[in-house]
């Protein structure tokens, strides 16, 4: 407590000092500012007298710049251009006066040029002449132009440059700048251009601000005021006339008297605008610069208000001592009771984190019993679904197994060869059928490069492998060796397997033998060949037959009729032959397209051959190749055949010539004949089945058969020969079908430079030839009865007619079906020689048919051109007789007749 | 009746009667003239480039109004291009020779324009083929000399008589630059009958002060407005001596045949002087013509 009261004590005395050092301080502060307040002043009114300066400066350039105008105005072309014209004597009506408009122009320019901002700084530019007349004035003829001047007061001929005129006329002042002008060293004129006051004043002269009251205005001389009227009327301080003698440089204090009659201290300044007449005067009331109070007044207010303000300050002090101390002991209690507070709220604290922590574990606890049992069912859960997913697996695999079992069976089982490659083309399994196609065992071809394809064949290969980088491929065609070297025609198909990554691992490739459905195949396209020829032969038969009727039919007719002795008989049966042989050609080809027609007849092959020889065609063929030699090699006791005499021959005639025609420079032909025995089949041009054969070879030293033509030569109309001149195209295919006819076999050996050699197998029978027929006298088929003729052609009718005739017998002739049934029902005949077909109208077989219905039992025989068909047959179950093929001879078509009506 | 008076009669009513298809027919000639134009959609401007009036540059005061003309018409504007010596045809269809105040026609030539408009003075052999509009512009033909020349320029009386008389007075022996068949064809002002020296000017009639400057002829005949021009141009080489017409006027020409597209024309020409379109190209191409006779321009 003591302590508390010698606090103050201690602190006054230091209080004393302090106030002390504060009141010398403050004396100091006192005098201090009343000194700046003198500087202060001095500086405004420096101040002042440099912004009057500045301006000052600023009208001078601006009136020296107006100077420099009208200098140039003066040295303008258009100003001379007029007084040249003018010199010239030209006369203001005639031409002189344009040339006033170009001065206007120039002068109208500078009044739109000189501007500050967008106000003008000319009002008006005039040219006045020597003699005071204006001549051009800027102002429009009809302006208002208040009251003219004495322009001779203008004219200033003595002075040469530009000078500032300031005229105070009837209480305005006008500023305006005139320059002499000189046209050839002579005065003529003078020019005058008026200053805009109102823009002089606004932009250079007049103070920004409209709180200030100072002044600025332009004097010239001692007392013309030079500023716009509405800044007169504003400055109208009375007192203001003695502004012209204010000396320059000088602060001129003087007192004015405001229009309200108030007493006003005024500072003027003035300061000269140089180069002109002009000076600028700053007016403004002395307490714009000084203030309202002096600085020796200021400096007394300040001290008293220091003393006020210690005083006051020492009260306060002591005040403020005895606040401490009642300060200082409450606060101490007010500690103390903090302190309480303070613990007590950290027991609470400590008591509430307690519990917190409690709950909190509690809510752990709890948390955890639920994350345990939570996980239990999880765990559970995914148990079950783990022993579904082992079933599932389990059943997967077990379909898995059974599925490689099944895929493993069908490789196995398949009858077409399959391989499996892996992606580096090696073979990784092959199944049993590729086994016994292709001769390979599998310890032969797996793993192991072989390759079983012919070389020509390798791009369908490399498209087949293709496959494996995953380009596609369609399945093709190709051909591969077997093991022993055989060829196969193969059909091949490929595809890609896929591994368990998803990416190619490999490729399956069927290997399909498709020889044998090839060969079949290459049956088929023969059959339907030799179809077509046929369906063509026949077509062209009949006719063909028709026209061989003449030759055939006639000469038995001319023999009848000439003498035994007589030269025509050689020619004449010669005549006979050939057209016979013609005829018989034709039948080939009827033979031809329907083969296995007539292979009944036993016959020896030698006798055959022989008889070829004999042959106009082969001496024919010998004059045609005299340098080759036809040899002749027959079996003494060679086996009978069944078969086709006219074919055979036919077919030997082919092969001959055709060796003969091989051989161009000179060879030999070999025809041989020989008994051969066949115990296993001979894999040849022809696969030869085991038997007993008769071979027919025919070879010679000729040119040989290229293996491409070899494949082709007994197609139809495939020849290598000049067509219409040696060969017709179908001499191969005609000794193909006579060997297949015979059910024999072919075989062809060929080596090209070196020759051909063809064996023809033909099957032997044991059965004995059939004598040969002989002669018989025509009055074994000579007879009385009467016969009806039933012909569609002319020839044909006259044919029979006239044969039938020569024997004796009554014959009637028709050419229609029709016709013959109409004649039937009036007339009935014996035997009806009934043609098969008949074009338009009823054929022999409907012909016959309607003849029965009106007499039965009809006897007939049927004539025909085309082979026997089934109508043919037909005709014989209805009843008639004999089939007898155009073109028939004498003898034939009577024995045929006679033998029909002695039924 | 008498079968005199009754022949009488019937001449008179064949006479009125024709008199009447032909006012008809007279009619429909004249009506087709502005609507042949509105059909087609074009008005032709025959131009020839002399001075200010039809610049060759594609302006001029001459071209600025005729646009606006086919602007007011609503057809396209078409410059079409001719000479001083084939304009007239072009317009009237009528190849003419002037003779004096008349004219002779020569024969049939193909019509190409609807208007001319040039800077063609009105001058009586021209009315005789063609029709003109209201005057569109001042003009008086002048002798311009060379500065060096003697000739001095004359000192306007007062009477415009006594100034072309004492300008012709001077002309004795003098060599002057004419265009013929133009409006300063020498013939017009018979410069011959006071012994000039007259040459007729083959090239642009704009081309005459400067032949003048060349010294190929003393003196030339210029209109006002194209003489105000060559005093812009070359001052101090040329000096107007003086007048040698009286004061003319220029116009717009028409054919004979399109008396509505010439009314049509002289209405929107007083518009254009109304409402100050005229006035603004008068200051544009002929500002000094325009301080010359400001009376002419300004709004009657």
């Amino acid at each position: 407590m003591r302590s508390v009261w010698t606090l103050p004590k201690r602190r006054n005395f230091a209080l004393v000092v302090v106030s002390v050092a504060l009141v010398t301080y403050i004396g100091f502060l006192l005098g201090a500012n009343y000194l700046s307040q003198l500087e202060l002043q001095e500086s405004a009114l420096e101040q002042l007298r440099q912004d009057t300066e500045k301006r000052a400066t600023a009208v001078s350039y601006f009136y020296s710049e107006r100077k420099n105008d009208l200098k140039d105005l003066a040295a303008s072309r258009e100003i001379s251009i007029f007084f040249e014209n003018k010199a010239l004597g030209m006369s203001m009506e005639y031409g002189l006066r344009a040339s006033l408009f170009g001065i206007a122009q120039s002068f109208e320019r500078l009044l739109e040029d000189r501007k500050l901002d967008e106000d003008r700084i000319y009002t008006r530019i005039v040219f006045v002449d020597s003699d005071g007349k204006l001549l051009i004035d800027s102002q429009p003829i009809n302006a208002k132009r208040g009251h003219e001047w004495d322009w001779k007061k203008f004219l200033a001929p003595e002075s040469l440059a530009a000078t500032i005129i300031a005229k105070h006329d009837r209480g305005r002042s006008r500023v305006m700048v005139s320059i002499p002008y000189f046209f050839k060293n002579k005065y003529t004129g003078q020019i005058i251009a008026w200053i805009s006051a109102q823009t002089l004043y606004n932009h250079l002269v007049k103070v920004a601000g409209a709180s200030s009251k100072r002044s600025v205005f332009i004097i010239s001389g001692k007392d013309q005021f030079h500023f716009p009227a509405d800044v007169e009327s504003e400055a109208a301080f009375s007192g203001l006339s003695d502004l012209g003698n204010i000396e320059i440089g000088k602060t001129h204090r003087f007192e004015a008297v405001r229009k309200d009659g108030a007493k006003v201290n005024m500072l003027a300044v003035r300061v000269p605008v140089n180069d002109t007449p002009f000076s600028l005067v700053t007016v403004l009331p002395v307490t714009e610069v000084f203030g309202r109070a002096a600085p020796q007044h200021l400096l007394l207010a300040m001290g008293v208000l220091a003393l006020i303000l210690l005083s006051g300050t020492a009260i306060v002090l002591r005040i403020n001592t005895q606040n401490l101390v009642l300060h200082a002991r409450l606060k101490e209690a007010s500690g103390r009771k903090r302190e309480i507070e303070e613990k007590n709220q950290q027991l609470e604290k400590e008591i509430a984190e307690r519990k917190r922590a409690e709950d909190l574990l509690k809510r752990t606890h709890d948390e955890l019993e639920r994350r345990v049992e939570q996980r239990t069912a999880e765990l559970a859960k995914a148990n079950k679904e783990l022993r579904i997913e082992i079933t599932e697996r389990k059943r997967v695999e077990e379909a898995l197994r059974e599925s490689e079992e099944r895929h493993r069976l069908l490789l196995e089982s398949s009858p077409d060869p399959i391989v499996v490659y892996d992606m580096e083309g090696k073979a990784t399994y092959i199944n049993p059928a590729f086994v016994q196609t292709f001769g390979w065992s599998r310890d032969e071809f797996l793993g192991n490069r072989i390759d079983f394809v012919p070389e020509k064949n390798w791009p369908e290969t490399k498209a087949a492998m293709g496959m494996l980088r995953g380009e596609k491929v369609e399945s093709f065609e190709t051909k591969c060796f077997t093991k022993d070297e055989k060829l196969l025609d193969i059909h091949l198909s490929s595809s890609i397997f896929k591994g368990k990554d998803g990416q190619p691992a490999g490729n399956i490739v069927v290997l399909r033998d498709i020889t044998e459905t090839k060969r079949l195949e290459a049956q088929l396209h023969h059959a339907q060949k030799m179809e077509a020829i046929g369906t063509l032969a026949g077509g062209v038969a009949h006719d063909l037959n028709n026209v061989l009727s003449g030759l055939v039919s006639y000469p038995d007719l001319l023999l009848m009729e000439i003498p035994e002795y007589s030269p025509l008989r050689k020619p004449i049966l010669t005549i006979q032959q050939s057209g016979e042989r013609a005829a018989a050609i034709v039948q080939d080809l009827l033979t031809l397209a329907r083969r296995g027609a007539a292979i009944t007849d036993v016959i020896n092959l030698n006798d055959i051959i022989s008889d070829y020889f004999k042959t106009p065609e082969h001496i024919k063929l010998e004059a045609l190749h005299p340098h080759v030699q036809f040899e002749m090699n027959l079996e003494k006791n060679l086996l009978n055949i069944l078969g086709s005499p006219v074919h055979l021959s036919k077919t030997i005639m082919n092969l001959v010539s055709n060796a003969a025609e091989a051989i161009p420079y000179g060879g030999k032909v070999f025809i041989s004949t020989t008994n051969r025995y066949i115990d296993c089949p001979i894999k040849g041009y022809d696969d030869v089945q085991e038997g007993d054969y008769v071979v027919l070879s025919v070879s010679d030293t000729g040119i040989g058969i290229s293996p491409d033509d070899l494949k082709k030569i007994f197609e139809p109309f495939y020849t290598k020969k000049v067509m219409g001149r040696s060969g017709t195209g179908l001499g191969m295919a005609v000794v193909w079908g006579t060997v297949k006819d015979h059910k024999g076999y072919i075989d062809v050996i060929s080596t090209e430079g070196k020759g051909t050699r063809f064996e023809l197998y033909f099957p032997v029978t044991r059965q004995e030839p059939v004598d040969k027929q002989t002669s018989v006298s025509i009055e074994h088929y000579m007879g009385s009865e009467t016969i009806l003729v039933v012909d569609d052609v002319e020839e044909q009718r006259q044919i029979a007619s006239q044969m039938l005739s020569k024997l004796g017998y009554s014959v009637r002739a028709v050419s229609s079906g029709e016709e013959a049934v109409e004649y039937m029902k009036n007339n009935p005949v014996d035997l009806l020689v009934l043609d098969m077909i008949m074009d338009p109208g009823i054929d022999g077989l409907d012909t016959y048919k309607r003849i029965l219905e009106f007499h039965p039992g009809q006897k007939a025989i049927i004539v025909s051109g085309f082979s026997e068909t089934e109508r043919v047959k037909e005709a014989q179950r209805l009843g008639a007789g004999a089939y007898v093929k155009k073109p028939y001879i004498l003898e034939k078509i009577g024995l045929h007749v006679r033998t029909e009506l002695d039924k | 009746m008498k079968p005199g008076k009754s022949l009488l009669s019937h001449v008179k009513t064949w006479v009125w009667t024709i008199v009447i298809v032909v006012s008809i027919l007279i009619g429909c000639a004249f009506g087709a003239d502005l609507r042949e134009i509105k059909e087609r959609g074009s008005l032709r401007h025959l131009g020839v480039p002399y001075a200010n009036f039809v610049t060759g540059s594609g302006d001029g005061l001459d071209v600025e109004l005729v646009k606006l003309f086919a602007q007011h018409l609503g057809v396209r504007y078409e410059y079409v291009k001719t000479s001083w010596k084939d304009v007239i045809g072009d317009l009237s269809g009528k190849k003419v020779k002037p003779k004096g105040d008349d004219i002779e026609i020569l024969g049939d030539v193909p019509v190409k324009g609807d208007i001319i408009a040039n800077g063609l003075t009105i001058l009586p052999w021209r009315e005789k083929i063609i029709d003109y509009s209201t005057p569109t512009f001042p003009t008086q033909v002048w002798l311009v000399a060379r500065a060096d020349s003697a000739m001095k320029p004359i000192k306007p009386s007062g009477d415009i008589n006594k100034d072309i008389a004492a300008v012709k007075a001077m002309l004795r022996e003098r060599s002057v630059l004419g265009k013929a068949d133009t409006c300063l064809d020498p013939a017009l002002y018979s410069l011959k009958k006071v012994g000039a020296m007259v040459r007729l000017f083959n090239g642009s009639l704009n081309a005459l002060a400067p032949a003048v400057i060349n010294r190929d002829a003393e003196a030339t005949i210029l209109d006002l407005p194209d003489a105000l021009i060559a005093l812009e141009k070359w001052p101090g080489n040329i000096k107007v001596i003086g007048p040698v017409s009286p004061m003319q006027n220029m116009g717009y020409a028409f054919p004979k045949t399109s008396p509505r597209l010439r009314d049509t024309f002289n209405q929107f020409f007083k518009q254009c002087r109304k409402d100050g379109t005229y006035l603004r190209l008068i200051k544009k191409y002929y500002p000094a013509v325009f301080r010359y006779y400001p009376e002419f321009f300004e709004e009657k």
